[in-house]
């Protein structure tokens, strides 16, 4: 039976778990470094804000103006674009190495920008109530702003992992390396299409647990 | 010199547009040390703004604010933040953590003043006790009532022992009853820490049951201040009258409008002080000038617990016998409003 419809799955089989193996290799580390600057971009855009604590006209402008440009660029687009960048720094434009560096900056934007919708759901009062109680703006940020707003951080945590995978494919198929230039490689261009299709459930079913388990997490923390 | 004194406050917003609006147009007030000051005015007066100047939240243009002889206008932000300490703060929404429960909630400014575990313990405990909250300790803002959300306010604005707090609209979330618990609260710790209290509102009802002292706020002015009870009984202003008139349940104004005046007689409103709170003072009158007065209406109501009466009364009779009554009334200090329209 799997012989007869998913012959191609079972020859290729330890080719596919690799190539998902750096998968979930390149989401966890772009993930990482995106997720991390991505929160400092949108803390820093919150209270630069006109009714920030630390407000900053100039630097609010500056930031937005940056995250704007690079979240119009087409992701396939900025990975050209980054070739020479992204040799520089990595030593190489292909393979997991190569896919990072695009992928952080593909995903920065908009983790910036959820997140920043994340941290101005927080209750203005909440901070003037900390303000009226003589704490300190550096203690409100990262004692206040930033644990008040976890349920809504950790949800676009969690839908900017899943567009990471979705720029994972597409690094993937420039640089090489990965289930997206795996399906590529095999389902589309050798016809395949048993790979194609086992590779497709294999993302949904992965972009499902994310999703559940962050869902979970982020209600677990909601009081 | 009073405790808190505050000179010729001025201040302007400046609007997305670029014009300015003036939003505090010279306040003068001064609170002595254990009054429950209220200031009382209509929305968008400048309540809140005026509030926030006290403990630097705004930041006053112009004028002087001195609290226990230093003046806080003068202070830097490190300055301000240990000024803070002193003058605690309560809010219309309360303004908890919702990610923290209510012991830590309570223990925030504790934490942030680096006391000792068990410091921030034992005194957490203490507030808790002081609210009447100790069985709740463990529950989040969301599992609280508004009341209970309020209580847990107080005592985390308690918790480094001000000696001032400000209340911003504290009951105006609340409904009656939990508005009375609330503010019985706050006279028992006005009575019991010496606390001054100053609050601000748009309710009389909250003026009426705690406030020794008020000051009525209209358009960025303090239109008059003093004992509650002298500016409320003796008030000539429309506005202070209004709010007075606002405790009194009766018949609204749009029904007096539509009263048949001359079929009925004159239409009056009489608001009696003290001691004359009673009606044997009408029957007496109405007997001497051979009037007929005809009470619609009457209440009676506490503020600073001495009595204010109301009246609705017609009165008919001989038009200069009327005239007489009236006046015989005035001297009598009642006073008198004519909800008919007819002022003469
Ligand atoms: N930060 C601000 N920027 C611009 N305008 C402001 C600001 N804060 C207050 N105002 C304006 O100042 C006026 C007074 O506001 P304030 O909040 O002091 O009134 P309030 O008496 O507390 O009213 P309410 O009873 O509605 O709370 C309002 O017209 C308001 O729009
Ligand atoms: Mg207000």
């Amino acid at each position: 039976m799997i012989e007869r419809f998913f012959p191609n799955v079972l020859e290729y089989g330890n080719d596919m778990i690799i190539a998902f193996k750096e998968t979930v290799i390149m989401v966890l580390i772009a993930g990482a470094i995106g997720l991390f600057t991505g929160l400092i971009l949108a803390v820093i855009l919150v209270i630069t804000r006109d009714d920030g604590l630390y407000h900053n006209n100039a630097l609010h402008r500056i930031l937005e103006t940056i995250i704007n440009i690079f979240r119009s660029i087409p992701f396939v687009i900025l990975v050209a674009l980054l070739v020479s960048f992204t040799r520089f720094l990595m030593g190489t434009s292909i393979g997991i190495r190569g896919a990072i560096v695009p992928m952080v900056i593909g995903i920065v934007p908009f983790i910036s920008r959820l997140a920043e919708q994340a941290l101005l759901e927080v209750d203005s009062g909440v901070i003037e109530a900390a303000r009226a109680m003589g704490i300190s703006k550096r203690y409100i940020v990262f004692h206040i702003l930033i644990p008040e707003a976890r349920p809504g951080l950790i949800r676009s945590f969690i839908t900017s992992t899943i567009s990471l995978i979705g720029l994972s494919t597409m690094a993937g198929t420039v640089g090489g390396g990965g289930i997206g230039s795996f399906a590529v490689r095999y389902g589309y261009s050798r016809y395949m299409n048993d790979i194609t299709l086992v590779t497709v459930v294999i993302l949904v079913l992965s972009v499902n647990i994310i999703q559940s388990l962050g869902n979970r997490a982020a209600n677990k923390i909601t009081h | 010199m009073s405790y808190i004194r505050i000179k010729d406050v001025k201040k302007s917003f400046k609007n997305k547009k670029g014009s300015t609006t003036e939003v505090l147009k010279g306040i003068d007030l001064e609170i002595e040390q254990g009054d429950i000051y209220g200031i009382i005015g209509y929305s968008g007066a400048g309540k809140s703004t005026l509030i926030r100047c006290i403990n630097g939240l705004e930041k006053a243009d112009s004028g002087s604010i001195t609290i226990e002889e230093s003046d806080i206008t003068t202070l830097n932000e490190k300055q301000l933040m240990s000024l803070r300490l002193k003058i605690g703060m309560i809010f219309q929404h309360f303004n908890l953590l919702r990610s923290k429960n209510v012991y830590d909630n309570i223990a925030l400014p504790l934490k942030y003043q680096k006391y000792s575990a068990d410091r921030i313990d034992k005194r957490v405990n203490e507030l808790l006790e002081t609210v009447g909250l100790t069985d709740k300790k463990r529950s989040y803002p969301s599992q609280l009532s508004g009341g209970q959300k309020q209580r847990v306010a107080i005592a985390r604005a308690l918790a480094v022992k001000p000696s001032i707090l400000l209340c911003d609209e504290a009951t105006s979330a609340l409904d009656p009853q939990t508005t009375e618990s609330i503010l019985d609260l706050l006279s028992k710790l006005n009575k019991e820490l010496n606390l001054t209290i100053i609050l601000i509102t748009h309710q009389m009802n909250v003026i009426q049951r705690i406030c020794n002292k008020v000051a009525v706020i209209d358009d960025g002015r303090i239109v008059e201040q003093g004992n509650t009870f002298d500016i409320f009984s003796k008030s000539e202003k429309e506005i202070t009258r209004a709010f007075l008139n606002s405790i009194f349940k009766g018949p609204s104004r749009d029904d007096l409008k539509n009263y048949p005046d001359h079929e009925n007689g004159r239409l009056l409103h009489l608001i009696f002080t003290g001691e004359k709170a009673n009606d044997s003072l009408i029957t007496s009158i109405a007997k001497s000038f051979d009037t007929d007065i005809n009470i619609l209406f009457g209440s009676i109501e506490y503020v600073e617990n001495k009595p204010i009466g109301s009246l609705y009364v017609t009165i008919k009779g001989d038009p200069k016998a009327v005239e007489e009554s009236i006046k015989k009334l005035k001297e009598q200090s009642v006073r008198i409003e004519y909800p008919g329209g007819d002022t003469n």
